[in-house]
């Protein structure tokens, strides 16, 4: 368990960190999103005290990080599969982790096992591929055996059949009581992959809740061709519906589609088609965040520029 | 529950030492240096001792020409201290080094423990290699060699092992605060190379003053026979001992007030 109060940090004139509250609970894989720079990492560094926030608190099962006595086995992170010295071996790497937190080296062949290096664990890290490194980081968030877990961006960089390991290896950690927290910009990858959501932008918290919570706040459209436009159009005003219309067709917002295809057929209106357009987790999570990006591109003009 | 020692965290720091490929090169550069150098210089000298003036020969120091390669060495193990730490900072492990392990101060004292131990071992063995091979090739008729059985020799040849690795830790205090290789490299050599040149453009009753507190003027205080005729006067052994020893712990106590504060 996870518990973030108020939590702020401040860069100079830059608030990373902006009053952020939230809980990640046991037994879920929680997914921590926002777009670039909006302190997700900050966050975690906060957690980790490696960072010191400007103020609020962080907690894991309610101790201080700083207070806990042997850390690895409470929570173990993964913040950036990179940060290793390249010229120590994966299984060095390990163990150097291992000693210092008192855990046998055994586990580290174990957990070398779990992430499917062990045919590698010889060679330089410096050698690695960024997702052979954001394994051996899974690895080492794993070597404690804690109950308390955190990836940052951890997707990043790995193949297909990766991914998917790794989806499921959270799905499992959580399904086994742990509390997970992974962070990520990309809302498509994050909706195969996690429960519940928390999302930030420039530091500060702008909605959170679960999988349907999300699907809600983004509401689907129903599209409808008729040749019968005047009687629809009449259907419509009756019944108090939001609609527009677009080159051939109507699309009424926010009715279910059986309801718009029920009371069409009762009025005795025929339609031609009658199609639901869901809304996806990443259309909401792209209105959610549009006020909140920090770095915009622009959109490329053929031919310039 | 097994937990967080400060005897773990040693064990830790000292696998993360050996296990760099940096670590032995350095201290095979180190022997090479101590080792090679002293006895370069010592044949050297012994085949110029027959030309030598009155004076060179009243001043002829046995010890300090044995022990010269302990110059160039204090390079090579500034460079061990210094990478301890800043390699940390460069690569961002030090991350994944203090989400093991909250105490900044526990991982501060294991690896400014595990450093001092190793450049000591190694150090030492260097120093009384060197000296031992200096004298047995300079002996020669009418040439002085020293012997390990007079106090002040052994002392020497020890503050000379002890000089190497206050400078490694010399090394480990700027890494501390800078936290970037090639800055605190440079800064290391300044200290040892620039300031001594910028003393010897000040008037010499000011040179006299100052150059004897330099890092590289301690040392040939540390590692000489007493009394020894130099260019500028210099502290005794022990007096320069100190204020070496001064030196690491204030650029270390820096260091760590700003490790313990800043985010990393």
């Amino acid at each position: 368990m996870i518990e973030v109060q108020s939590l702020t940090k401040r860069f100079g004139d830059n608030l990373a960190v902006d009053d952020l509250s939230f809980t990640v609970k046991p037994g879920i894989v929680t997914g921590f999103l926002g777009p670039n720079g909006s302190g997700k990492s900050t966050t975690m560094r906060l957690i980790l005290g490696l960072n010191s926030p400007t103020s609020g608190t962080a907690t894991i099962n309610g101790q201080r990080f700083a207070e806990l006595k042997a850390p690895l086995r409470e929570v173990g992170a993964l913040l950036d599969a990179k940060a290793l010295h390249p010229g120590r071996s994966a299984r060095n790497q390990l163990v150097a982790l291992a000693l210092s937190n008192q855990i046998s080296l055994s586990r580290v062949d174990e957990v070398l096992d779990i992430v499917g290096l062990t045919d590698v664990a010889n060679r330089r890290a410096g050698d690695f591929s960024l997702g052979m490194s954001q394994r051996l980081g899974i690895a080492s968030a794993l070597l404690g055996d804690p109950g308390t877990l955190m990836f940052d961006e951890p997707i990043n960089g790995l193949d297909p059949e990766g991914i998917r390991w790794v989806r499921d290896f959270f799905q499992q950690l959580a399904d086994e009581g742990r509390t997970v927290l992974v962070s990520s910009h990309l809302m498509s990858e994050m909706a195969l992959t996690a429960d519940h959501f928390i999302i930030i932008g420039r530091g500060r918290m702008i909605t959170e809740g679960s999988k349907e919570d999300l699907a809600k706040s983004g509401t689907g459209s129903v599209h409808v061709r008729t040749p019968l436009h005047q009687e629809f159009k009449q259907l419509v005003a009756d019944k108090q519906w939001q609609m527009r219309e677009e080159a051939d067709a109507f699309v009424i917002e926010g009715v279910p589609v059986a309801e718009v295809g029920d009371q069409s057929f009762a009025a005795g209106i025929p339609l031609h088609e009658l199609s639901a357009r869901e809304v996806s987790l990443e259309d909401s999570f792209m209105a959610l965040t549009a006020g909140a990006v920090e770095y915009t591109g622009r959109r490329m003009r053929k031919g310039k520029l | 529950m097994p937990r967080v020692s400060i005897i773990s965290v040693v064990r830790s720091e000292f696998l993360k030492l050996r296990t760099l490929r940096s670590t032995w090169l350095s201290f095979a550069i180190t022997a090479a240096l101590t080792i090679g150098f002293g006895a370069l210089i010592s044949y050297v000298t012994k085949m110029q001792f027959p030309k030598m003036s009155f004076v060179e020969k009243a001043t002829f120091d046995p010890i300090a020409i044995s022990l010269v390669g302990t110059l160039f060495a204090q390079f090579a193990v500034g460079v061990i201290g210094a990478l301890m730490i800043t390699s940390e900072f460069v690569s961002g492990s030090i991350r994944t080094t203090l989400a093991a392990v909250p105490s900044r101060m526990r991982v501060l004292v294991a690896k400014a423990a595990v450093l001092k131990f190793s450049v000591l071992i190694v150090g030492l063995i260097c120093t009384f290699a060197a000296f031992l091979l200096g004298q047995v090739i300079m002996s020669g008729p009418g040439i002085p060699t020293a012997t390990l059985a007079n106090a002040n020799t052994l002392r020497a040849v020890l503050l000379a092992g002890l000089y190497l690795m206050l400078l490694s830790l010399l090394g480990f205090g700027l890494g501390l605060i800078i936290r970037q290789t090639a800055g605190t490299i440079s800064v290391f050599v300044s200290i040892l190379l620039v300031l001594p040149l910028i003393t010897f453009l000040l008037p010499s009753a000011w040179r006299d003053a100052i150059a004897k507190f330099l890092p590289s003027s301690l040392g040939r205080s540390m590692m000489s026979a007493p009394g020894a005729i130099t260019e500028t006067p210099l502290f005794g052994p022990w007096a320069a001992t100190g204020i070496l020893v001064g030196y690491v712990v204030l650029l270390i106590g820096i260091g760590a007030y700003l490790f313990e504060r800043r985010d990393v």
